[in-house]
C-alpha cells in the first residue's frame, strides 16, 4: 500500500476511536449510559404520535415508523449542521498536538452524531418489525440510504467547519435555520397531508428526499428512485463543493483558532 | 537530507477586535453588495508576528529560540511544525517532525496514565506489536509508580509533563519542535528528560527548542536564535547569545 493510502486508513482508524473514546465520555457517569439519549426522543416520538397521528387521522402503525426514523436523522442532520462550526475550535488541543491531518476531527464529530443514530435507528428496530407485516428485500435498500446520509453529513460537516473557524456566530445563524426547517421538512408530518397547492415544499426540499431514502423503502417498500437521484445529486456536490473549501481554508485554521 | 530552510518568511495573525469582523451577517453584506456595505470585512487588521526571517538549518544543529514574550517564538515554532503557513516567504523543511507545542491535547482526565496510552499509540501510530515495550517505557520513565492507575486529574502539572513529555518523545523524529514545557517539571525530571532528549538527538537530527531557562538550552544547544520582534536579532552559540539578549534586557 502506498504512504499515501496508509495515511488516510490510519486517519479513519483514529477518527473512529476518538468517536468512540467521546461517546464513552459523555456518558462516563450515568448507569443508563447512551440510552439517556434514547428516552429522550422516544419521549418525542411518542408524543408526536399520539397528537399528530390523531390530527392527521392516519394509520397510527406506519405514523409511528415514519415519525420514529425521521426525527432519528433529523437529529443526526441537525446536530451536524448546529454543530459543525465549533468542531474545529473544540479539537485545537489535539491538533495542536499530534501530527494529524484537521479532517480527523471533522470525522471524528461526525462519528459521534453517526453513532447516536445508529442507537436510536437500532431502537426503532423492534418497533419496525413489530408494526410492519410484509417486508421484502427491497427494505434493505435503506441501508444505501444511511450511508448516504452519513456521506451529506461529513460533507456538511468540512464545509461549515471550515467557514465556522472564521465567523463565529455563524452557529447561531443555523440554530434558527435548522429549526425553521424542522416546521418545513416532512419529518413528522406527512407530504400528502399538505394538499396539492404546497406540494412543492416537500418535493423540492432536498432534506426530504434523504428521510424517504430510509424510509421510502420500509414502509412503502418500494425504492423511491427520485428521493435517491435528489439525495445522492446534492451529497456529491456537497461533498465536492465542501471538501475544496475545506482544503483552501485550512491555510488559515490555525490562525483563527489558536 | 535532513534540513529547515526558511527564505524572507512572514507570518501575520488576524486581529479579533470586537465581534464584527467575525460576523456572518457582516461578510454576507459585504459579498453580496460587491463590498459597498461592511468593506473593511475582507481587509482584517493584522498583527505581523514574523517579519521578513530567512534561517538555515542542518542535520547536527540543536537551536535554542530565545526572546522576550510576544517576539516571535512560538509562531516560529508552529511555523516550523507545519501548523501555520507564512502569507509570505517560502519554508522548506526535509524530514518528519515531532512537535512538542502544547500538553493536554487527547488526553481524557477522568482516565488513568495507562488508559490513555491506549489512545496516545493510536494517536503517535504506534503498532499495536509494539504495545507493551511502549507503555513499559512510559511508565519507567515517568516514575508515576501508584499514580500511573490513577486519573489524570490528580495529577501535579509537573506530573502532566513528565506524562505528556515521556509518552511524545518514545518515538523520536528527524527534527523535534519544543515549546517551553520542560520547565515544569522537578530537577530529578529535567536531568531524565535531558537524558532521554540527549538519547534523541542521537536519531534525530534538529532540534528546536525555546526556553526561558539559559542552563537548560546551554546543556542541550549548540546553537542559539534571539527573536526580537519577530525577525533574528542575533545567531550564535547559546553562551553569546544568552549574554546579549540579557544585556539588552538590563539596558
Amino acid at each position: 500500500m502506498s504512504r499515501r493510502a496508509t495515511m488516510k486508513l490510519r486517519s479513519w482508524g483514529v477518527s473512529a476511536a476518538l468517536a468512540k473514546q467521546d461517546i464513552f465520555d459523555r456518558f462516563a457517569r450515568t448507569v443508563l449510559g447512551p440510552f439517556w439519549i434514547v428516552i429522550s426522543n422516544a419521549a418525542l416520538v411518542l408524543g408526536i404520535t399520539v397528537v399528530f397521528g390523531a390530527l392527521f387521522q392516519t394509520d397510527i402503525k406506519t405514523y409511528v415508523v415514519y415519525v420514529a426514523l425521521g426525527i432519528a436523522i433529523w437529529t443526526f442532520m441537525s446536530a451536524v449542521i448546529t454543530q459543525a462550526s465549533k468542531y474545529l475550535e473544540s479539537g485545537k488541543a489535539l491538533l495542536f498536538t499530534f501530527d494529524l491531518p484537521w479532517m480527523v476531527q471533522i470525522a471524528r464529530s461526525v462519528f459521534v452524531e453517526a453513532i447516536v443514530l445508529f442507537i436510536h435507528l437500532l431502537v426503532a428496530l423492534p418497533v419496525i418489525l413489530l408494526t410492519q407485516d410484509d417486508m421484502g428485500l427491497v427494505t434493505l435498500v435503506s441501508f444505501l440510504g444511511i450511508a448516504l446520509i452519513l456521506a451529506f453529513g461529513f460533507s456538511m460537516g468540512l464545509l461549515i467547519s471550515a467557514y465556522g473557524a472564521r465567523y463565529s456566530d455563524l452557529s447561531y445563524a443555523l440554530d434558527s435555520v435548522m429549526l425553521f426547517l424542522f416546521l418545513f421538512t416532512p419529518v413528522f408530518w406527512t407530504a400528502e397531508s399538505l394538499g396539492e397547492t404546497r406540494r412543492g415544499f416537500a418535493e423540492y426540499n432536498p432534506l426530504y428526499h434523504f428521510l424517504e431514502t430510509v424510509r421510502g423503502p420500509i414502509l412503502d417498500q418500494a425504492v423511491p428512485w427520485t428521493s435517491f437521484a435528489v439525495a445522492g445529486g446534492s451529497t456529491l456536490l456537497l461533498f465536492t463543493v465542501g471538501y475544496f473549501i475545506f482544503k483552501r481554508r485550512s491555510r488559515e485554521f490555525a490562525l483563527w483558532i489558536q | 537530507m535532513t534540513h529547515i530552510v526558511l527564505e524572507d518568511v512572514h507570518v501575520s495573525y488576524p486581529v479579533k477586535v470586537g465581534g464584527r469582523e467575525r460576523s456572518t451577517m457582516a461578510a454576507l453584506a459585504s459579498t453580496a453588495s460587491f463590498g459597498r456595505i461592511a468593506a473593511d470585512m475582507k481587509s482584517l487588521p493584522r498583527v505581523q508576528a514574523i517579519r521578513g526571517l530567512s534561517f538555515r538549518a542542518e542535520a547536527g544543529d540543536r537551536i535554542a529560540i530565545v526572546g522576550r514574550n510576544g517576539a516571535g517564538k512560538s509562531t516560529l515554532l508552529k511555523t516550523v511544525a507545519g501548523l501555520m503557513n507564512p502569507s509570505q516567504g517560502k519554508v522548506d523543511i526535509e524530514g518528519t517532525v515531532l512537535a512538542l507545542l502544547s500538553l493536554g491535547g487527547g488526553l481524557n482526565t477522568e482516565k488513568s496514565a495507562r488508559q490513555n496510552l491506549r489512545m496516545m499509540a493510536k494517536l503517535l501510530d504506534i503498532p499495536s506489536a509494539e504495545y507493551d515495550d511502549f507503555e513499559n517505557d512510559v511508565y519507567e520513565f515517568t516514575e508515576l509508580a501508584e499514580f500511573f492507575d490513577m486519573p489524570l486529574m490528580t495529577y501535579s502539572s509537573g506530573m502532566l509533563v513528565r506524562f505528556m513529555f515521556g509518552t511524545m518523545t518514545y518515538k523520536s523524529a528527524d527534527i523535534m519542535v519544543i515549546d517551553e514545557i520542560i520547565g515544569a517539571g522537578d530537577a530529578r525530571f529535567f536531568s531524565k528528560a535531558q537524558q532521554r532528549a540527549e538519547a534523541l538527538f542521537k536519531t534525530s537530527k534538529i532540534l528546536l527548542l525555546s526556553s526561558h531557562a539559559a542552563e537548560v538550552t546551554y546543556e542541550l544547544c549548540n546553537r542559539a536564535i534571539w527573536l526580537e520582534n519577530g525577525t533574528i536579532a542575533m545567531d550564535g552559540s547559546p553562551r553569546d547569545v544568552w549574554d546579549a539578549y540579557r544585556a539588552s534586557l538590563a539596558a
